[in-house]
């Protein structure tokens, strides 16, 4: 038997967030327990979704994210996961693809994950015939 | 050889397919990934890699 399954992400593993934002060239990344306040260009605290200020855990500061960018942050949310805080100034940057990127940086970092903690054996990562990153594992 | 295959999709969701297994033996695998991803919003179980069902299949077309 076997059997294909398309899974829909969800961020809601930090370490692998923080990790996919390194890959996506964002090294400097702050966690926080606490959610902390982002901040626009001008370094004036943001009200984009929360009237007394936009807090985020996982923050990329403005200064890292290019010139006169704001804070890109992502929020733990109560239900576990992460939504991303991303002002209307920088959606030229993270746009669309960006955040498909991101999602796909995010997904592979959590599948190596699993492969880890279910004791698969790496096997290949290839490229298919779509272009699309593919990783093999084989069961020991 | 049981093979587990994860493609980046062009959404950036991942595909996961599994190879060889008997039974449900696959289940477990696909519940693993899509519990740590997020969630299955598509799953096929696909027979033609298993021989004993494929063997079954030809038996039950030659009666």
């Amino acid at each position: 038997m076997s059997a294909f399954s398309k899974d829909q992400t969800i961020y809601k593993d930090r370490e692998c967030l923080v990790a996919a934002l390194g890959d996506m060239g964002y090294t400097d990344v702050e966690v926080h327990d606490v959610a902390q306040q982002l901040y626009d260009y001008h370094g004036h605290a943001t009200h984009y979704i929360d009237a007394k200020g936009d807090k985020a855990n996982i923050i990329v500061r403005r200064k890292n994210v290019g010139m006169s960018a704001n804070d890109l942050g992502f929020k733990l949310e109560a239900d576990g996961t992460y939504s991303a805080i991303i002002s209307a100034f920088d959606r030229n940057k993270h746009n669309d693809a960006w955040k498909i990127g991101l999602k796909g940086k995010y997904s592979e970092r959590v599948g190596l994950k699993t492969a880890k903690r279910l004791g698969l054996k790496p096997y290949k990562t290839q490229v298919n015939a779509k272009g699309q990153r593919q990783i093999l594992w084989v069961k020991a | 050889m049981q093979f587990i295959s994860m493609t980046i999709n062009d959404q950036g969701d991942a595909e996961i397919e599994t190879t060889g297994f008997a039974g449900k033996g696959c289940d477990a695998i696909h519940e693993a990934f899509a519990s740590d991803l997020g969630k299955i919003v598509e799953k096929t179980h696909k027979p033609e890699y298993h021989k004993p069902v494929v063997a079954k299949q030809k038996a039950k077309a030659r009666q």
